[in-house]
């Protein structure tokens, strides 16, 4: 079986400082891994190259065993959209779309009519508990509604992987339990593998592996 | 109580005089309270009868005081033993966790992967602390999450702690 | 995308980027409209017709013809304004496309949707088009005959509304088109290399535009005011990175903020700045011609080249304006994307008056130097060097108005600022709240 997500020694470099020297990792589908470190060890780039925001000097980023760099950047963007969902720390939806809207974005940039995205939508907006504010703007909820509805716009899609980073971030610790419960779940639910990258032990401790970076390399990596 | 392990680690650069395990006792955790004479000597002796330390050199007059301990192939086995494993993350498990995290740095263990190893432990005890819920009476979610905000404190410290081990060894 | 959800989703609902595109929309439909009247005079033939019923400029086939170019020019530098407008890039709407692109939106579809975004924006200013050129023909209806230089509108310019509104609709998708950047546009100054050939190139295609205008007419003229466009545009960026810097060195509080905010952010300020200059500069080579011709004698009939004149300076004066309110616009975008900086100014006893100062010196160190600056080269050098007439020596009259413009430019520059103090001042109170630390 191919693995939902394997990275191969990626390296990536900032301007100034190098953030990756050669990372490796796979996961299984339905696994759930959390990278940890302390910042500046590379994690978030570590997700941002998984996720194809950004592209690795160095190494190769299969999702699904299909290789990233070796589509063209229409294809990519469709297996991104199709098969990777991203939570970032806040959210980061559209900030003038209703939520559904925003939950229903990759189906209606994949060419879904508006109907049936919308059907799709409201199904993971009831799935993370927020149905009843599917017509609010994300100004107008809390940091804890908006990172659900960010959880529903990663799954509604049905993706292999998807990918979180410090998605309890700018939550205090109750809310970031319960959205960790609705991430989990809903990874678990759609079968999908989950990378988190987090500094919260609470959220650590959520995954089936730690995988612990320091200075763009990867100090060690147990089972948990 | 892990006295007779960390008597063994303080013995493992060489052989030494009761008094001098305490004094190196008493410097590893400036901290804490001060290792008492009689608790040196009732623990060298029990380590004596299970074989793990052995008399090398008794001057004459013969005291306790007199003697010098060393460790034995089978003393040396059990602290490594002792170093590997990490620590159950009970209540009140930190103490044994710091105890054994500078017996192994002074003793030249694998510090790091100790480290390693109590953080998936305590990761481990969390999950599944979360994964069955608390009883519903009125106290047992308040000792759960003591428990847990505990284990998120020993966590956040023994992250600390690997970064800082990691420097050191970098800059060495 | 289906055409439906392209259209929902290249609609930005944010307050700035709606001011953003209002303001292209406006420019778009009196460029239109414009064009709509340069069609209506075109419409009316080669020959000569009767100076009783039309002005003087629509009946001369001569000048007819001019009058034709200029509208089309200031039709092409109200375009010139949406461009500035949909430019005007804001923090909201960086934010918008980097969410759009992590739900999974292509390069090209982020493309396609900025392009819809300014036709739709093209769209609307083509639609508008009609009804302002309308109110234009019935304003120009209601002045003296030799003004009257848009003859009534007629059946068929409904008709040539429609490829106006095409060709709106389209300029409009093209603008979009070439100002779409992948990606967050850089902040980084101007290049040293490009500002070095803009400060070089400027100067030389002046003198070439001054020295080549008695030969070869217009094409001298729209070489000079290249060179005009291009010097200012350089420039600007250096005087206001070195006015920025030596604000910020004072030890004022309000100087201080007034030049961070330039030195971080100075190309909107020298696009802005190029505009002024240029406007200023055209005003003043009006002003010198209207000064020439009222104090000579010869000329038989002054109301009519004064009225030529007025009503340049007028369409330009109406540049002006709306480039200053480009420019109100776009401090108040940054007002909207800082306002956690300028909430935590509170917290260290920034108060509504302090800002107020804070904006209107930053808008008045822009606008008044480069309207002062434009109109006294404007004046000095007069409407017979770039025209190519016949030059006249200096004289001490057109001095003294050059002073007078100078002056007045500056003044305007410094209401400009005022006006924008007074404008914003909701939106200062609003970025000062301490509501906004809380959210990002």
């Amino acid at each position: 079986m191919n693995a939902a997500l394997e990275l191969e020694r990626i390296e990536y470099a900032y301007r100034r400082n190098t953030a990756l020297r050669g990372v490796s990792l796979q996961l299984k589908p339905g696994e759930v891994v959390a990278v940890t470190g302390a910042s500046g060890c590379g994690k978030s780039t570590l997700l941002h190259c998984a996720a194809g925001i950004l592209t690795p000097d160095a190494g190769a980023v299969h999702v699904d065993g299909q290789d990233l760099a070796a589509l063209p950047e229409e294809q990519r963007a469709a297996l991104r959209r199709t098969k990777v969902g991203i939570v970032l720390q806040f959210g980061q939806l559209v900030p003038d779309l209703p939520l559904v809207d925003n939950v229903a974005l990759p189906l209606l940039l994949g060419g879904h009519e508006r109907g049936e995205a919308h059907k799709a939508a409201m199904n993971w907006l009831d799935q993370v508990g927020i149905a009843d504010d599917a017509d609010a703007v994300p100004g107008e909820l809390s940091g804890g509604q908006t990172q659900r509805a960010a959880v529903a716009r990663a799954l509604v899609t049905g993706p292999s992987v998807v990918l979180a980073d410090e998605p309890t971030g700018s939550l205090d610790s109750r809310a970031g339990q319960e959205l960790l419960d609705v991430l989990l779940e809903a990874a678990r639910y759609r079968g999908a593998a989950l990378l988190m990258v987090t500094h919260d032990n609470l959220v650590a401790a959520s995954a089936n592996r730690e995988i612990r970076l320091r200075d763009g390399l990867i100090q060690h990596e147990v089972s948990l | 109580m892990a006295t007779a392990e960390l008597v063994l680690g303080l013995l493992s650069a060489g052989p030494a005089h009761g008094y001098d395990v305490k004094r190196g006792h008493d410097a590893w955790f400036p901290d804490s309270r001060p290792l008492a004479f009689g608790q040196v000597y009732t623990t060298l002796g029990r380590l004596e009868r299970d074989g793990l330390v052995e008399v090398v050199d008794k001057t004459s007059g013969g005291g306790p005081d007199r003697t010098v301990y060393a460790l034995t192939s089978k003393g040396r086995d059990h602290l490594s033993d002792w170093l590997n494993d990490p620590v159950p993350p009970a209540w009140g498990s930190a103490d044994e966790v710091l105890r054994k995290l500078v017996a192994a740095i002074r003793t030249g263990g694998d510090a790091a992967g100790f480290l390693a190893r109590q953080r998936a432990s305590h990761l481990r005890r969390i999950r599944e602390l979360r994964e069955t819920p608390a009883d519903d009476d009125p106290t047992s979610p308040l000792v759960r999450e003591y428990i847990v905000a505990h284990l998120d404190a020993d966590l956040r410290w023994l992250d600390g702690a690997l970064d800082r081990i990691s420097e050191q060894r970098g800059t060495r | 995308m289906t055409l439906e959800t392209l259209v929902q989703l290249a609609r930005s609902r944010t307050p700035a980027d709606r001011s953003r595109v209002q303001l292209a929309t406006a420019a778009l439909a009196l460029s239109g409209a414009l064009l709509l009247g340069a069609l209506r005079i075109a419409r009316l033939g080669k020959g000569e017709l009767g100076n009783d019923v039309y002005s003087n400029y629509v009946a001369e086939s001569g000048l007819r013809s001019g009058l034709i170019a200029i509208l089309i020019i200031l039709a092409a530098l109200t375009g010139g304004l949406a461009v500035q407008a949909l430019r005007l890039g804001t923090a909201a709407r960086e934010r918008r496309l980097t969410a759009l692109r992590l739900a999974g939106a292509s390069r090209k579809q982020l493309r396609q949707l900025t392009v819809t975004d300014a036709a739709i924006a093209g769209l609307a200013g083509g639609l508008l088009a009609g009804p302002a050129y309308l109110i234009l023909s019935l304003l120009f209806g209601a002045l003296p005959l030799m003004a009257r230089v848009l003859p009534g509108a007629e059946l068929m310019d409904a008709v040539l509304w429609i490829p106006v509104v095409v060709m709106m609709t389209a300029a409009g998708a093209v603008i979009g088109s070439l100002l779409h950047r992948d990606g967050p546009v850089s902040r980084q100054p101007q290049s040293a290399a490009q500002r070095r050939t803009g400060i070089i190139a400027g100067p030389v295609l002046i003198a070439l535009g001054l020295l080549a205008s008695p030969y070869t007419g217009y094409v001298g003229s729209t070489v000079l005011l290249a060179g005009l466009a291009l010097f200012f545009l350089s420039t600007s960026g250096v005087w206001i990175h070195r006015l920025g810097r030596r604000l910020q060195r004072s030890g004022d509080p309000a100087n201080l903020l007034t030049g961070l905010r330039l030195v971080t952010d100075s190309r909107p300020a020298s696009r802005i700045c190029m505009l002024l200059g240029c406007c200023g500069f055209l005003v003043g080579t009006m002003a010198n011609g209207i000064a020439s011709i009222v104090s000579d004698d010869m000329v038989a009939s002054p109301t009519f080249y004064t009225t030529g004149f007025g009503l340049t300076i007028a369409g330009l004066v109406l540049v002006v304006l709306t480039a200053m309110a480009a420019l109100i616009v776009g401090v108040a975008d940054q007002l909207v994307d800082q306002r956690r900086q300028f909430a935590s100014l509170t917290a260290l006893g920034v108060d509504l008056p302090f800002l107020r100062r804070v904006i209107r010196r930053q808008l008045t160190v822009v606008a008044a130097p480069a309207l002062a600056v434009g109109l006294l080269f404007g004046t000095v050098i007069g409407i017979n060097r770039v025209a190519g007439g016949a030059v006249v020596p200096f004289d001490p009259g057109t001095l003294l108005l050059a002073a007078i413009l100078t002056i007045a430019g500056w003044l305007l520059g410094h209401l400009g600022g005022a006006a924008a103090g007074f404008l914003l001042r909701n939106q200062l109170r609003d970025a000062l709240d301490p509501e906004n630390l809380r959210a990002a």
